[in-house]
């Protein structure tokens, strides 16, 4: 039996079309139980906050995980990144008011000593440090949209999708940071021992996404 | 309040026991082959340290500067303080030189919230020549894990070279960043590479598979098949066979993108996983390239295993044996001394009660989950469970049988 993390919120739905795709049963997993452990003939999944998942993994509690390259990159965990889904597209990308944007479009020493909230702070360290621009991270867990507005910071570093809610916030792109996908991860131990089950799912995954 | 530091370890009670005989099982394997104990200095110097590990390792030593002025870094790395060892002590002729070691390692925590300072074993086989050493630390790396009762661990092996030699044709860029995707065990990465890149005809179908050769042996004939010369896997079959005829064969598998961290090594890698766990406990290989750098024309070998990781691998088998309480309350301290050395020659563990209440000193034994409790004046052993008492010299002729069913 294979052991697979999913992230609960956001991605969960298209983390199930995925997994119907590669052939997997799925049908318990749309029921929307309250079950956090769904057993489906040969899989079992763990459902976690998507923070949580990559944890799941590197623990060994899960062989396999779905999670986002942004919450991948923000974990640091050591784990075998197996492939893009193609599935939960979007970005990461510093936004703010448009009246700072011009600092954006210089010299790094423009944007020394910004406040960026973020829930990314890892991501957020490395991406202004990459560009010798020292920042002060202000860490939140919601609601980052709010920070320029209340004076808590003069930008922020999140996940953009379409954009609406930065424009709802007066907000809009200053810098893009990346593209963020969801991924295919498994533990060093499952990615080495458990190949003969893993491979499959991969070869199909990649053949999905060809198409 | 003493306030412990993030990412130090201290550590005790039945964990730190489990250590304690993972450890010694280890040493002992080891020694009787020739191993010898080796403790290196906590201290490494940073000039000697810097060049030898990879951009990546650098960054997680823990630097300081020594009292003379000296920069040196908390010994990060065991291997590199053997192979010094063996530089300034001791002659050509006196190798191949065996070392085995249990000590701390400090490297500055990951991404991922590993302890500052960690516990390892290991061992290395320094300057030696020909085949035989990888099949001798391997065998008996897993004869040490299945004497300590770190049963279904498996070894994964690899070979560095094979990657290298895969890489290498390339241009130097796209070899590079293919190379540090395998390092980082990013496939996205690597296959975004692959998908973009004009690479040799010939070379795609191998590079587009290395990732996938993954397995059992037959991975090795695949590698043939996509062009790995059959030389090249030569010293991986030749190791699975031998692992194999010691009865070792059914806990292997195979990686061939397999990299380990530090970045010295050059040849066939392993790694050691243990039944649960996402992680390796730990792993090892050839560092012929290290000796060079030093001077030294040979090979070398070596492995560390986390200790901590292993006593987790091991806890539960380990707690079964409960020892015995010796009370001394009644008598003279000698005496009940000589009693305690009586049992510890029979291979009794023991723990000494000098409480003056005898009702006392039972019940500590109780809440300490011993089995048995001996009066050291009286000579007699009472069986915890239900106060039954008999003489300590019928207890000692056949101690399992006697108080647990009341047959005495």
């Amino acid at each position: 039996m294979l052991t697979v993390a999913l992230p609960t919120g956001r991605v969960m739905e298209e983390a199930r079309t995925l997994l119907k795709n590669l052939g997997l049963p799925t049908e318990a997993l749309g029921q929307g139980g309250r079950d956090l452990v769904v057993e489906e003939g040969t899989m079992r999944y763990l459902l976690a906050k998507p923070t949580d998942v990559p944890v799941y993994v590197l623990w060994g509690a899960a062989d396999l995980a779905l999670a986002g390259s942004d919450v991948l990159r923000e974990s640091g965990a050591p784990l075998v990144e197996l492939g893009d889904t193609g599935y939960g597209r979007c970005r990461l990308a510093v936004a703010g008011p448009p009246a700072i944007s011009a600092l954006f479009s210089g010299a790094g020493n423009r944007r020394q000593g910004l406040r960026v909230a973020t829930k990314y702070p890892r991501i957020a360290e490395g991406h202004f440090s990459a560009r010798g621009t020292q920042v002060e991270i202000v860490p939140l867990h919601g609601s980052i949209e709010l920070a320029p507005r209340l004076a808590m910071a003069d930008c922020i570093l999140d996940i953009v999708q379409t954009g609406s809610t930065l424009r709802a916030n007066g907000l809009v792109v200053l810098e893009d940071v990346g593209p963020v996908s969801l991924r295919m991860v498994a533990s060093p131990r499952s990615a080495r021992l458990r190949w003969d089950l893993i491979a499959p799912l991969v070869r199909a995954m990649e053949t999905h996404r060809k198409r | 309040m003493i306030r412990a530091l993030p990412g130090c370890r201290t550590v005790g009670g039945g964990r730190a026991e489990a250590m304690a005989g993972a450890r010694d099982t280890f040493l002992d394997v080891f020694r009787s082959f020739g191993y010898r104990l080796f403790f290196p200095s906590g201290l490494q110097s940073l000039e000697d340290v810097w060049p030898r590990v990879t951009p990546a390792f650098r960054r997680r030593l823990v630097t300081l500067l020594s009292p003379g002025g000296e920069p040196c870094c908390l010994r990060g790395d065991l291997t590199l303080a053997a192979v010094a060892h063996l530089v300034a002590h001791h002659e050509p002729h006196e190798r191949p030189l065996r070392l085995c070691y249990a000590d701390r390692v400090y490297r500055i925590p990951g991404d991922s919230g590993e302890p500052l300072e960690r516990f390892q074993v290991g061992a290395e086989l320094l300057g030696w020549e020909g085949h035989g050493a990888d099949a001798e630390l391997l065998a008996l790396l897993m004869r040490s894990l299945a004497r300590m009762g770190a049963t279904g661990c498996t070894a994964v092996l690899g070979d560095v070279t094979l990657v290298e030699e895969a890489l290498e044709a390339l241009p130097a860029p796209i070899g590079a960043a293919l190379g540090e995707a395998l390092r980082r065990q990013d496939l996205t990465t690597y296959q975004g590479i692959m998908a973009r890149a004009e690479l040799p005809a010939e070379r795609r179908p191998l590079l587009e598979e290395l990732p996938w050769l993954k397995g059992d042996r037959t991975v090795l004939d695949r590698a043939v098949r996509l062009g790995v010369a059959p030389s090249r896997v030569a010293p991986l079959h030749f190791l699975a066979e031998t692992l194999e005829s010691l009865e070792c064969g059914a806990d292997l598998r195979f990686d061939l993108a397999l990299f380990r961290e530090l970045g010295y090594y050059s040849g066939p890698v392993f790694e050691i996983y243990a039944p649960c766990g996402g992680r390796p406990l730990g792993g090892g290989g050839r560092y012929d390239g290290l000796l060079a750098s030093h001077g030294l024309l040979g090979q070398a070998l070596g492995v560390a295993l986390d200790l901590e990781a292993l006593a987790e691998a091991t806890l539960e088998k380990k707690e079964g044996r409960p020892g015995v309480m010796v009370w001394g309350g009644s008598g003279t301290s000698a005496h009940t001394m000589k009693v305690a050395e009586l049992l510890v020659g029979r291979g009794w563990t023991v723990e000494l009660s000098w409480i003056e209440d005898a009702t006392a000193s039972r019940s500590l034994a109780r809440i300490k989950k011993f089995r048995w409790w001996v009066d050291g004046a009286a000579e007699s052993v009472t069986f915890l469970r239900n106060s039954h008492t008999v003489p300590l010299e019928r207890w000692l002729a056949k101690p399992e049988d006697q108080g647990e069913d009341g047959s005495c």
